[in-house]
């Protein structure tokens, strides 16, 4: 992957797995913080690069959000993943509306010993951090931008009690 | 439920498409607006609850 440069100074926020900055092209530019690849659902909390982009993928993929990589900033122990992605303008959806979004695409919600996470088997696609601050209620119904996707593997199903419904 | 009978690739289609015109519809982003609106999502940003493990909602729902 290239590497990038990120814009000037500090981003307009930070939150647990991202530095964001406004730019002026409707979009946000994103990354992750130095060393890290954001979060897992999981016993393993961190995930590595592969992970990370896995996600994005998957995002991009599954939810329709324009999640694009922009290249690698740093390197070694400091690097970071630049993506940028549409600003939607709009605000915290609620929890109710997320729980009506995800049924809606057939997952399921599952109260776990890791926290609450929505599964849907027909695919095997996990989505966790399915939260109001990372989903935006904007002028065409809900825009997840910052959820965690994944595709579980059987022993994090079975570490979650995660069953699988009966056919 | 509109998506009831929908394959998992039409409802990944129609994602993408609303979400496309969500951008072509709504206002012109501008830095101001985006400010406004990082302070909004900041005021809800700190409630992870659904990362907690069930016993730690628990306790602190109780605390």
């Amino acid at each position: 992957m290239n590497q990038v440069e990120l814009p000037a100074g500090f981003g307009q926020t930070r939150g647990s797995e991202h530095e964001v900055w406004f730019a002026s092209d409707g979009r946000v530019i994103k990354a992750t913080h130095p060393g890290e690849f954001g979060r897992l659902f999981g016993p393993d909390r961190f995930a590595t690069l592969d992970q990370y982009l896995e996600r994005i993928r998957l995002t991009v993929e599954l939810f329709g959000l324009d999640w694009q990589i922009h290249g690698l900033h740093g390197s070694g122990r400091n690097t970071r993943v630049v993506t940028s992605q549409p600003i939607f303008l709009g605000k915290p959806a609620t929890r109710q509306e997320i729980a009506d979004f995800m049924l809606e695409r057939r997952f399921v919600l599952h109260r776990t010993r890791f926290g609450d996470v929505w599964y849907r088997s027909e695919d095997n696609v996990l989505v966790a951090d399915a939260e109001p601050k990372n989903v935006v209620h904007g002028v065409a119904g809900l825009a997840p931008i910052d959820v965690i996707v994944c595709r579980p593997s059987e022993e994090l199903l079975q570490l979650s009690a995660i069953t699988l419904p009966s056919s | 439920m509109p998506f009831t009978s929908s394959s998992l690739e039409e409802i990944s289609l129609a994602d993408r498409e609303r979400l496309a015109r969500m951008v072509r519809e709504q206002p012109t982003v501008t830095r101001e607006a985006w400010n406004e609106q990082v302070k909004l999502f900041e005021k809800v940003g700190r409630d992870t609850e659904s990362s907690l493990p069930f016993w730690r909602r628990f306790w602190k729902s109780r605390a």
